[in-house]
């Protein structure tokens, strides 16, 4: 995984801080290997319940802010889906598969 | 940098913020008179459409026009050593001294990049994105105007 320490504690911090109890977030793309370099930093958030786009959008304005906040502006790409949800988004089911769990409020 | 070179710095960023404010502003009421479009309303109704263009369009502009215009502006008007300040430095002072909401400014941010992604297929979350820009607009009205009446403080 290539987040620093500095990082993954922010993100632990940031969700604490904005997301609803019982959430998770997970690390996915290309940050989860090793090999590469650089690329944005993409996170899928779990809610305990499903929520609609617009909780979803305003989930993932609110956790990328506090994030700028912590560690600066980055290429931040924030995907939200419950875990409890059947989805047919491909970029959900391609986050799943090789996700790396951060952060649980 | 005298007294007048800062006064006239400041009120060229405050002309600039304005012209987008006053155009955001039509736009918004038009778009308050309205219901809240539907997904496939926003999709299919290029009245709409040209409205949510003209919102998004001038909500950039307005943010652009803060940030590279207003803040130095302000920060060297209320005499701060910002020159080599990054961003997020002289967002710290101005939040520090009231004019500014920086939770808020960095959430704008996001709802910019977010109207970067095109979405394809996904129709309620290019819905989601552009009614959270257009709130977004409407906040940053109410910050510009409150840091212009405390720039500018009625006599």
């Amino acid at each position: 995984m290539r987040l620093t320490k500095a990082e993954v504690l922010a993100i632990e911090a940031a969700a604490k801080a904005v997301l609803p109890r019982g959430a998770r977030v997970l690390l996915f793309g290309s940050r989860t290997d090793d090999a590469r370099r650089g690329g944005d930093i993409d996170l899928l958030v779990e809610p305990p319940t499903p929520v609609d786009a617009l909780l979803a959008a305003d989930l993932s304005t609110r956790l990328a802010a506090r994030l700028y906040r912590l560690i600066g502006e980055r290429r931040i790409d924030i995907v939200v889906a419950a875990a409890s949800e059947g989805e047919d988004r491909l970029i959900v089911r391609e986050a799943r598969r090789h996700a790396i769990e951060l952060a649980r409020t | 940098m005298t007294e007048a070179v800062r006064d006239a710095r400041l009120a060229a960023a405050l002309w600039e913020c304005d012209r987008h404010r006053a155009a955001l502003d039509e736009a918004l009421s038009e778009w308050r008179a309205l219901d809240t479009p539907s997904s496939q309303a926003l999709e299919q109704n290029s009245g709409l459409r040209r409205l949510t263009d003209q919102i998004i369009y001038r909500f950039t502009k307005l943010q652009d026009a803060m940030g590279e215009r207003l803040v130095p502006a302000a920060l060297g008007w209320l005499g701060e050593p910002h020159e080599v300040w990054p961003m997020r430095d002289r967002l710290d002072r101005l939040e520090k001294l009231g004019y500014l909401d920086v939770d808020a400014w960095l959430q704008w941010r996001d709802v910019r990049n977010r109207l970067a992604h095109e979405y394809p297929g996904a129709v309620d979350q290019r819905h989601a994105a552009v009614l959270a820009s257009v709130a977004a607009a409407g906040a940053m009205v109410a910050a510009f105007v409150h840091c212009k009446a405390k720039l500018l403080p009625s006599p």
